[in-house]
């Protein structure tokens, strides 16, 4: 009898906070982060204006399924303007956030790398930030020899644009995160 | 030997003479709830609020009573049986205050400690400011997993997170521990004890604790009801860090028995610094409240605990990155690309984490012996900030979280202690039910873990029997739990529903060597349902550049573990040695998997929660040599842990580490001269050279050597006493990584750290 007498006061306590801290109810998962989800290329040709685009998806986000790519076919000695869009199609809407990026230029660049780059073609940035730095949406892309190489384009957020050779292209010093990097097999024919 | 065994066959006869007394101090005030150790038996007494004992069960002949009080010497009389008179005990006043003879509480409320490790009053001073892990890492064969300089949890025998139980106050602390980078949410400054219990054997606590249990004590209630506790503040180097505590306590003059305690501290440090640079964003900014409030009475005592822990820690902005390509630059650089100055400022990446804990608890010495009914409430907030704000247009999140959870635990235990006839006296018991209740939201971006439900209940009972020289402990405990997770993903939810239930036991057997000390073998069982992260993890956790995949199917892990413990002592020598073997099936790791996983964001490497048996073993020893106020003692740690099947190497084992320490202590004498103490440490850390080939993305750091060094001085102006600590820590400003940071990839170690620290005991 004792016994149950000691435990009464803890218990009664017990009940009421437990019952007490049980109103929690602002209960949300609410995501509204973008996934990035798919990076088009669109080449259009200067010279006969004919468009080509080739894509890299990842619809179902990581893990999943593998991701999706395009082999880029170009011909040899064009010029292109290269326009990069990025998509979020993780929903049931597709939602483009290449505005995003070009309204918040200065935390954003995209890279060209690999070992096309310098060999098959050459890049060059057609657009600039706030601060008149690169972002790298809008480029113009020149097929100088004919060759299979890889292509891959990078998405850095929050890069030094200021460190050595950013502006032109190089990302050894660029720092920042990654957003984006999509591996690419080119052919210039 | 003799003697004993004299005394032994007198209990046969002429046991039935009464002891009755009364216990005071030097001012012959009484000293409520003292505690008696009869020598010979290993029984406890426990005095009333008025200091008197009585005890009706003694033999003829001689016995040696060490008497103990709160703030007071403990004191040995001898006592001769049968005795006509009523005793009086008188103890003196203890200047280094609250010394509660330690040995006579465990061996009262606790089983016999084995392989078991304390830190306690001027030892927890001199680190005062630091974290929990870290305070316990000077332990043998303990050490800590960090994630930089400020996030630590501590790590026993190589293992660590959900393996490690902590005790906050005697309730298991029940917080976010999904993630390495989740450092216990405790306040070690209101501590006056920290126990490591190494290995399963401690069933009482739970059956999960595969690695030991960590107890994070308070100093036992105050008695004087004078105003009482402590000012304390401290001052780093690194960091340029400030630490206050204050410690207001008091006994009520008017209600017997009440007392109450007020514990707050607060903790502040900027950009910590290696030999070479300033780390970037590595502030921290700590704020604690705790308030004890507590009735003894003659039948009952209660207590009531509530205390807050608040951080906001800045995680080393350069070792957030995207991808396996970002990581890759990361270990090629020397140093970190974010060149750092000296700031307090703490940006994002960062983690702020609230933790609530409220106890309330009472022990009731009843006829039949003893009943303590505890609930504890514990709420845990974690929110983690990613470096960059999310892509959302809206405003408003910017502001939020990435990973954003409120876990709530509700636990409820009821622990006999049943009084031995005389009969049985040289039996003990002990035994208990625990239930808790736990539900978890998740509310950020990302979701390390779902929502979910959980209950669990365990019972145990745990017998003691001595007999001469020998001791035989044995113990049984089950435990179950149920839990239903709610998710949702793409649209659609889903729920599990897992269940888990397992009865453990332990036997050890003590054989005691009289003074020269004991030797015990143990063996233990143990096992962990799978944690929700290693159930449900899937994604990528921001900055930490790896794809992380849980199983549902995992099983439970389960230990066996045998331990040879001994701790002897003769003349100035004193050696202590303890050799343990564990094998854990279904041991659940994080073990890489090919290929990486691709994704838009590139290459990530990718690990899934497997499970394996795993074989541990290991020595943790110890030799002591004094010599008057000298005092030199070496310790070593060997760990060796292998994959069952194959014996290959496991990943993240901590590596063998040497230190030796020599210590001057002189006591003071009376209150005019200063007592100083001193010691000098070096640590050698071996290199981690145990690894599975290319388990990692850079080879585990170089071996290093570390020394610290410390001076104390307790001195008193007027009637004030200030105890000073003055202490140096990496004295040579040694550049290295340890194998045990998970930062290691990115930046080198904290440099020289040189610490003041002023207490004043009032």
């Amino acid at each position: 009898m004792l016994k149950l007498k000691s435990i009464i006061p803890v218990a009664l306590l017990a009940v009421v906070i437990s019952f007490g801290s049980c109103k929690k109810d602002e209960h949300n998962h609410g995501s509204d982060q973008e996934n990035l989800t798919t990076l088009k290329l669109i080449f259009k040709n200067k010279a006969s204006g004919v468009e080509q685009t080739f894509v890299y998806a990842d619809k179902d986000g990581v893990g999943g399924n593998n991701p999706t790519q395009d082999p880029i076919i170009l011909a040899d000695g064009a010029n292109y303007d290269l326009t990069l869009q990025v998509l979020d199609e993780s929903g049931t809407t597709a939602k483009d956030i290449t505005p995003e990026i070009i309204t918040k230029g200065e935390e954003h660049q995209f890279f060209f790398t690999n070992s096309s780059i310098g060999t098959l073609v050459n890049v060059k940035y057609e657009d600039k930030d706030a601060k008149n730095n690169p972002i790298g949406v809008k480029n113009t892309l020149t097929s100088i020899r004919a060759g299979k190489g890889k292509f891959r384009v990078s998405l850095r957020h929050e890069p030094n644009k200021s460190a050595a050779g950013v502006k032109d292209g190089q990302i050894a010093n660029a720092g920042g995160e990654t957003d984006i990097e999509a591996d690419f097999d080119i052919s210039v024919l | 030997m003799f003697w004993l065994f004299c005394s032994s066959l007198l209990f046969a006869q002429h046991c039935k003479h009464h002891l009755v007394g009364q216990v005071r101090n030097t001012e012959d005030e009484p000293l409520p709830f003292s505690y008696m150790l009869i020598a010979n038996t290993q029984e406890v007494l426990q005095a009333d609020s008025l200091g008197q004992f009585h005890y009706h069960h003694l033999c003829n002949g001689q016995y040696s009573v060490h008497v103990s009080s709160v703030g007071y010497q403990t004191a040995v009389f001898e006592l001769i049986m049968p005795q006509k008179d009523p005793i009086l005990y008188v103890l003196k006043p203890d200047s280094t205050q609250n010394q509660l003879s330690v040995e006579v509480k465990a061996s009262f409320r606790q089983t016999f400690p084995l392989a078991s490790e304390q830190i306690k009053g001027y030892d927890i001073d001199k680190k005062s400011g630091q974290p929990l892990a870290e305070m316990l890492s000077g332990m043998n064969g303990v050490t800590a997993l960090t994630t930089g300089a400020t996030i630590q949890k501590p790590v026993i025998h190589g293992l660590h997170s959900s393996r490690v139980l902590i005790l906050n106050y005697g309730v298991r602390h029940e917080a976010q521990q999904w993630g390495s980078e989740h450092a216990p949410e405790i306040d070690p400054s209101q501590a006056q004890k920290i126990t490591v219990l190494k290995g399963a054997s401690a069933l009482r606590y739970g059956g999960d604790a595969i690695a030991g249990v960590v107890l994070v004590a308070p100093p036992p209630m105050p008695q004087n009801s004078r105003l009482g506790g402590f000012l304390s503040a401290g001052a780093a180097s690194n960091g340029r860090m400030g630490t206050t505590i204050l410690q207001l306590q008091k006994a009520s003059a008017r209600i017997k028995g009440l007392s109450w305690r007020i514990h707050g501290s607060a903790k502040r440090s900027g950009n910590l610094n290696t030999p070479k640079y300033f780390l970037g964003n590595t502030g921290l900014s700590e704020k604690n409240i705790s308030f004890a409030l507590n009735k003894a009475g003659k039948k009952h005592q209660t207590e009531v605990f509530y205390s807050l822990f608040n951080t906001q820690i800045g995680i080393l902005s350069s070792a957030h990155i995207g991808n396996l390509t970002d990581l890759k630059e990361a270990i090629n650089r020397l140093q970190p690309l974010d060149t750092a100055q000296f700031s307090y400022k703490i940006n994002n990446p960062r983690q702020d984490v609230t933790h609530h804990f409220l106890k309330l608890s009472n022990r009731a010495n009843l006829k039949k012996g003893q009943l303590e009914t505890v609930y504890a409430f514990q709420l845990n907030q974690r929110q983690e900030y990613d470096k960059h704000r999310p892509r959302g247009s809206s405003p408003a999140s910017f502001a939020r979280p990435s990973v954003d959870l409120e876990l709530f635990t509700h636990l409820w235990e009821a622990v006999f202690i049943p009084k031995i006839s005389q009969k049985y006296k040289n039996w003990y018991l002990q035994t208990g039910l625990q239930s808790w209740l736990q539900y978890n939201f998740a509310m950020g971006r990302q979701s390390i873990v779902p929502d979910y439900w959980q209950y669990n209940h365990a019972a145990f009972v745990s017998t003691r029997y001595v007999y001469d020289n020998w001791e035989v402990e044995a113990g049984l405990r089950w435990d179950m739990r149920r839990v239903r997770t709610f998710q949702s993903k793409n649209d659609s939810s889903f729920s599990y529903n897992l269940f888990y239930q397992k009865p453990i036991g332990n036997l050890v057997v003590k054989r005691s060597l009289q003074q020269l000390g004991y030797i015990a073998l143990s063996y233990s069982r143990a096992w962990r349902p799978p944690t929700m992260n290693e159930l449900f993890s899937d994604g990528v956790h921001h900055g930490s550049a790896a794809y992380e995949k849980g199983d549902v199917n995992l099983k439970v892990e389960q230990a066996h573990n045998m331990s040879l413990d001994c701790a002897l002592q003769k003349g100035k020598l004193s050696l202590n040695v303890s050799c343990f073997w564990n094998n854990i099936q279904n041991f659940v790791y994080l073990k890489p998997t090919f290929p990486a996983v691709l994704t838009i964001r590139g290459a990530f490497p990718a690990f899934a929660h497997t499970q394996t048996n795993a074989i541990m073993r290991g020595v943790d020893a110890e030799i002591g040599i004094e010599h008057n106020e000298w005092h030199y003692r070496i310790q070593g740690a060997y760990l060796k842990v292998t994959e069952q099947s194959t014996g290959n190497y496991l990943v993240g084992i901590m590596p063998n580490q040497l230190s030796h320490q020599m210590t001057y202590t002189k006591e003071r004498e009376g209150k005019k001269l200063c007592m100083l103490s001193g010691s000098i440490k070096q640590t050698l850390v071996a290199a981690q050279n145990l690894v599975p080939p290319n388990s990692d993305y850079a080879a585990p750091p170089a071996a290093f050597m570390l020394l610290e060094a410390d001076l104390g001085c307790f001195f008193w102006v007027g009637h004030q006493e200030f105890k000073l600590n003055l202490s140096v820590q990496n004295m040579l400003n040694t550049t290295y990584r340890n194998y045990m940071n998970r930062l290691r990839y990115y930046a080198d170690e904290t440099g020289r750290n040189i610490c003041l620290r002023l207490k004043v005991p009032f």
